[in-house]
């Protein structure tokens, strides 16, 4: 029990102090109070310390995306991609979920793609600009107008990855937003059936 | 059973219960799941939920040398539980009359 409940406070190392100190307190008494002695009977009761801690934590950043929403501010990505991993691990906490997970990871996987690829153009772009450009300050003694004409390149380059970049990252936030928003979907629908009621009582 | 239940109702559940009489997590839990089925850990986030909203209260009892905690129903809770009734009973018609029809 004292192993069970060590566990669980580790898993939920991830959440503010005082939210943790009261999931632990109140699954302290819980066991205590159920009288759950050894480690396998917390299991049956509860499930086990990863079952519980990440239904405990998918719970909470789903209400801190709420929040975050009603106060109107703008929703971060980097939460966006918290949120969706830790609902992607509360799904996997259960077998039943796998055909969900795999779309998941699947989403995953192609938003990472888009990602990769945008990175690496933009290197490209960056690189093939500045060449260009050195080239032509290098041609620029032997020939005027060779040197002008890769300078005019290189800089015409950069100008067009400048101007086109906030309209890429702007996609990319727009499509990790979407995959977020559907993430939370998912999981709504499937604690509503999954998790608050055990269809077999 | 095979009908799901909305956190609205499972709200509406425990403050009813909490509004007899106080009760700690276990035996709240033991309580509910006498009645309706729900896992172990589906009251945890219930309990939470109701007492950010202020419909519930807490306070700690010694009990065998560690502490009880104990939920109490705050006049907002009473109102909203009210109103969850309310609700219900609008809803269970809706659907009597649409699961009679032939």
């Amino acid at each position: 029990m004292e192993n069970y409940l060590a566990e669980l406070e580790q898993l939920l190392h991830q959440l503010h102090h005082s939210d943790k100190e009261e999931a632990m307190n109140f699954y302290r008494e819980y066991v205590m109070d159920a009288d759950l002695v050894t480690y396998e009977q917390c299991i049956s009761e509860l499930g086990t310390p990863k079952q519980l801690s990440r239904k405990i934590l998918a719970d909470y950043s789903i209400k801190a995306d709420e929040k975050s929403t009603d106060d109107t501010t703008s929703k971060n990505p980097r939460s966006n991609i918290k949120l969706i991993w830790w609902i992607a691990l509360a799904l996997l906490a259960s077998p039943l979920a796998l055909p969900v997970f795999i779309v998941l990871v699947t989403l995953a996987a192609v938003g990472f793609a888009v990602l990769a690829s945008f990175i690496a153009v933009v290197i490209a772009l960056t690189l093939s600009g500045v060449v260009s450009a050195i080239i032509g300050v290098s041609v620029l003694l032997q020939s005027i107008w060779t040197g002008l004409y890769y300078i005019g390149c290189g800089l015409l380059i950069l100008g067009i990855m400048l101007t086109v970049m906030p309209a890429g990252i702007g996609l990319l936030r727009w499509l990790i937003d979407k995959t977020a928003q559907l993430s939370k979907a998912i999981y709504r629908r499937f604690t509503d059936k999954k998790y608050m009621h055990r269809e077999d009582k | 059973m095979a009908i799901q239940m909305s956190s609205e109702l499972l709200d509406g559940c425990v403050l009813a219960i909490l509004d007899k009489e106080d009760y700690y997590g276990y035996a709240l839990t033991q309580r509910v799941q006498g009645t309706i089925s729900v896992s172990e850990s589906t009251l945890y986030p219930v309990l939470r939920r109701l007492k950010n909203n202020q419909f519930v209260t807490t306070y700690d009892q010694p009990y065998q040398g560690r502490n009880r905690r104990y939920y109490q129903i705050t006049t907002q809770g009473r109102d909203r539980l009210a109103s969850i009734r309310q609700d219900w009973v609008m809803f269970q018609a809706n659907v009597d009359t649409l699961l009679k029809e032939r």
